[in-house]
């Protein structure tokens, strides 16, 4: 007499799904997406309420202040006249205290590399200026750094390549716009090894840089430029390589 | 019990193991938020088969899966300073794949494209699934798929919620408590989803049960 296989439970079942496997290129491709849309998330520009509550922090601090103020105001009208001299009463005492912001320029300090003269003009660190941003230039050895009215010709540029913006400092991760023009703009200039063969982006990186203007609704993404100007299978090879930004730094590596 | 029926009933969560994994994710957290970026990957290695395989069990649909998989590593990585280690990290992480794969399947709840997938024959599979083909004079090949397809339609025929639960539960192996602290509810409720979806599920495919 032979047993009939017993049918297994529904718990048995649905765990059959854990040994569902996708095929081989599966994880290449997604790897591959992942990166692309990483390097779209750079370009992304903050949204509405994001860039409302940034503005809104400037004021936040001040406008409690004055609410408190008021409120007070209020309260001692309310009160009636002030005591007769010789009672002491506690009087509301408001502390406004004024938010103090420092807008810095921050700049990396670049290596100079040994073929190249990188030539900087950074405003100082108190300033908060719309003076058009700081370049970095790179000329070739032996010639003479440029003075800061030149147009910068910056064709050679690093995998790893700082870009340091005071706005973004104020921002986390999602904050992914590259204000080329904001002011404390500082850009550091190391050449490429050659064996990565990556001049496409660091040339449009520089060449955005370049045409940025001081004027704040100029502001250019420069990580847009570079997603746009190149097809998808640079997109891909140079996505690998694209990092994060972190800090007010945008960063290109290689892994 | 057999060897196989042992593995599969392997729970996948309070254990050692995962306190121990969610410590040493904590770590690379912090080094994320402490400016060191690439750290990030790692996490992706480390649950991307896990969040894309949640996924696709919800959605039925591998790219979709890799799709919402990808927003989710993203949306995780762009908020990462906000993670504050009160609740592990890959609790934080699936809830913000699920809330995102959630948002996406009501907006396409008509879609039903399912993508089957090969089934890795490991001595647990290998053994449930020769005791279904046994049951029902099969063909092996044929009968994967067959079975495959009905497992599919019958979780896309649970509401979201109560896929999502059952997925997280009977798949994926986690706790009532921690499917409770990614879907936001209660674990009561938890529960009732779970033997709801069980009950629906049981009838659908009482065809291959016992």
């Amino acid at each position: 007499m032979s047993h009939a296989p017993q049918k297994p439970t529904l718990e048995e079942l649905l765990r059959l799904k854990r040994a569902e496997r996708p095929a081989e290129d599966y994880w290449a491709r997604f790897d591959a997406g992942l990166r692309a849309k990483q390097l779209t998330a750079l370009v992304e520009k903050p949204s509405w309420t994001t860039r409302l509550r940034a503005r809104l922090a400037w004021f936040a601090a001040p406008l409690g202040a004055a609410a408190v103020a008021a409120l007070a105001m209020v309260a001692w009208l309310q009160t009636g006249p002030l005591p007769k001299a010789g009672v002491v009463s506690p009087s509301p005492s408001v502390a406004v205290s004024t938010p103090s912001v420092a807008v810095t320029a921050i700049v990396t300090p670049a290596e100079p590399p040994a073929q190249t003269n990188v030539a900087m003009v950074t405003p100082g660190p108190e300033t908060y200026s719309p003076a058009p941003a700081p370049k970095a230039v790179v000329v070739a050895a032996g010639q003479p750094a440029p003075t800061s009215e030149a147009v910068p010709d910056i064709t050679n540029f690093s995998i790893s390549v700082p870009v340091n913006l005071a706005a973004v400092n104020e921002s986390t991760f999602a904050a992914v716009v590259m204000p080329v023009s904001a002011p404390g703009l500082a850009l550091s200039a190391t050449p490429f090894p050659e064996e990565l063969n990556f001049p496409s982006a660091g040339t449009v990186i520089a060449n955005e840089v370049s045409r940025a203007s001081p004027a704040p609704k100029d502001d250019v993404r420069v990580a847009e430029k570079v997603l746009r100007s190149l097809d998808e299978e640079q997109l891909n090879a140079y996505s690998r390589r694209l990092v994060a930004l972190d800090g007010g730094r945008v960063s290109f590596k290689v892994w | 019990m057999s060897a196989a029926a042992k593995i599969l009933a392997k729970p996948l969560v309070a254990s050692p193991e995962r306190r121990s994994e969610a410590d040493a994710d904590l770590a690379v957290v912090r080094r994320v938020q402490a400016g060191d970026v690439a750290a990030f990957d790692e996490l992706i290695l480390r649950y991307r088969e896990r969040v894309v395989g949640l996924l696709y069990q919800m959605t039925s649909n591998r790219e979709d899966a890799a799709d919402l998989a990808q927003d989710a590593f993203i949306n995780a990585f762009q908020s990462i300073r906000s993670f504050s280690g009160q609740s592990s990290f890959f609790t934080w992480l699936y809830r913000i794949a699920i809330n995102g794969t959630l948002t996406h399947l009501r907006r396409h709840r008509q879609r039903t494209f399912f993508s089957l997938e090969k089934m890795q024959d490991d001595g647990a599979t290998a053994e449930v699934i020769a005791r279904l083909t046994d049951a029902n004079g099969a063909d092996r090949e044929t009968f994967v798929k067959e079975l495959q397809e009905k497992l599919n339609e019958a979780l896309q025929k649970l509401s979201i919620k109560h896929r999502t639960v059952i997925t997280l539960f009977e798949i994926d192996g986690l706790s009532h408590e921690e499917i409770a602290e990614i879907m936001h509810c209660s674990v009561g409720t938890v529960r009732s989803r779970v033997h709801y979806a069980k009950q629906l599920l049981q009838a659908e495919l009482s065809v291959y049960l016992r």
